[in-house]
């Protein structure tokens, strides 16, 4: 699918080179700014989302991402693509949230169980519905699904990101190369380790 | 290669990044190793559980929060642009040459009139070089008429000293007080007469003596007196001129 966008100093064309387009007006890049909302906000609402392990989380740093994004649309160079420097924005600031998270669960000052996985949109009706599964499969199913976002969120934050792109998001590992700026190889072994610690943590629950 | 080293690599060979060689290793290892198969299908089923999760949908009301934000930032930043422009225009201005040297000539400019006001407010004085450190400032008259004086310019009459009627003046009555004074401390029959010259200005000092006291300190004493005093000048056609009086005392007689 081509893209189409043109926002403030960047254009996408065709592949997502993001070749600079001059601006005219503010208003025009209001509007550039509207449509890459429109595209890219589901993107990013769901990697923070799954990242911060809370949806209000989520919320706070998705519009901390567009503001940087808007802020900062004079700097884009198209060096990369305009979808890994998205990426890019969004793992630095859900980082960063982690971090500050992690300092206030040593301080004692935060619970744990406010950071729940689960997937408030969806209830249990809406998956039996979906899935055409029984009562009793569908529980099964969302208590694997918790217990999995629950193990999720108790990899190292670099762990976390590194297998959320490759194996929610689908992206290639050179692209989570280039967004989380480190080399292939550390991405391998991130992921590896990432998914090795998954599989003990569960330790036979996904059957 | 061994079941820990495959096993290691079983992440990348499912994900199909490993190099072809170490992935032809990993394959044949595959074949004959069922616990490493085991660990391929455990880490598949990871794999699988994980794109399950489903998507996670963001909430209406995250663009309408956006715009609030971004319209506050908005609004900020132009408040925030115009300062930063103001501040980098007066530091402009500041640093300009042309403002220092204004602002220097302002102040100097400024101290001159302040110091000309003062000055004025005080009124004139004059110093005179001449005279000792202690009183150097003279009246502006004294001072006119020392410097007409120095040039030659001043004329005869105002060289005299002007006769202060106030002074004391040395006429018959002190005469008189000397001869009585001689009377009474010299010798009856004693005698002494001196010719004294007076200026026009009235100072007078002794040119001779005609006939000496036995007394001594008579003649220092009459000296010390015509010195310190002034006699009212000769005067010619209306003019003062210089003259010479004989003073002659003896007992209670004098003549001039």
């Amino acid at each position: 699918m081509q893209d189409e966008i043109a926002l403030g100093n960047f254009s996408n064309d065709g592949a997502e080179t993001g070749h600079a387009a001059k601006v005219q007006t503010c208003s025009e890049a209001k509007l550039a700014f509207e449509e890459l909302f429109e595209r890219y906000h589901p993107m990013v609402f769901q990697l923070v989302c799954r990242i911060l392990g809370d949806r209000e989380e989520a919320l706070d740093i998705a519009q901390e991402v567009f503001l940087t994004i808007f802020r900062k649309r004079d700097r884009f160079r198209g060096e990369s693509s305009l979808k890994t420097w998205i990426y890019r924005i969004s793992i630095n600031r859900a980082a960063n949230r982690c971090r500050w998270w992690n300092r206030l669960r040593r301080r004692g000052t935060v619970s744990l169980d406010a950071h729940l996985g689960q997937d408030r949109n969806q209830t249990l009706f809406e998956t039996l519905e979906s899935e055409g599964r029984s009562p009793e499969d569908a529980v099964l199913l969302q208590e694997r699904r918790h217990q999995l976002e629950q193990s999720l969120l108790q990899l190292p934050v670099q762990q976390r990101i590194a297998v959320i792109m490759r194996d929610v998001e689908g992206l290639s590992y050179e692209e989570i190369a280039e967004s989380m700026q480190v080399s292939l190889g550390t991405i391998k072994s991130r992921i590896a380790r990432a998914r090795e610690e998954l599989k003990r943590r569960l330790n036979g629950a996904l059957g | 290669m061994n079941c820990r080293t495959i096993k290691r690599e079983l992440s990348a060979f499912l994900d199909e990044v490993l190099e072809a060689n170490c992935a032809t290793v990993v394959s044949e290892h595959l074949e004959t190793c069922a616990g490493c198969r085991r660990e391929l299908e455990r880490l598949e089923a990871l794999r699988e559980a994980l794109r399950s999760l489903g998507p996670v949908t963001a909430p209406d009301y995250l663009h309408h929060m956006l715009e609030m934000r971004l319209s506050n930032e908005l609004r900020e930043n132009w408040k925030t642009r115009l300062k930063e422009a103001w501040q980098y225009q007066w530091s402009r201005i500041r640093t300009t040459e042309g403002i220092w040297y204004l602002t220097r000539l302002a102040g100097t400019a400024m101290t001159f009139i302040l110091f000309t006001a003062i000055t004025a407010a005080m009124g004139p004085l004059y110093i005179d070089l001449q005279t000792s450190a202690p009183d150097r400032t003279v009246p502006l008259q004294q001072f006119r008429m020392n410097v007409l004086k120095n040039l030659g310019l001043l004329p005869l009459d105002a060289q005299r000293k002007p006769i202060n009627p106030r002074e004391p003046m040395l006429n018959d009555e002190y005469l008189v007080r000397f001869g009585q004074e001689v009377s009474r401390t010299g010798a009856a029959e004693d005698t002494f007469s001196v010719v004294a010259v007076v200026d026009r200005s009235g100072t007078a000092k002794i040119q001779n003596v005609l006939e000496y006291s036995s007394d001594s300190s008579l003649l220092s004493d009459f000296n010390d007196m015509i010195s310190s005093a002034r006699f009212r000048p000769a005067s010619y056609n209306g003019r003062a001129v210089d003259s010479r009086l004989v003073f002659t005392f003896s007992k209670i007689s004098v003549y001039d």
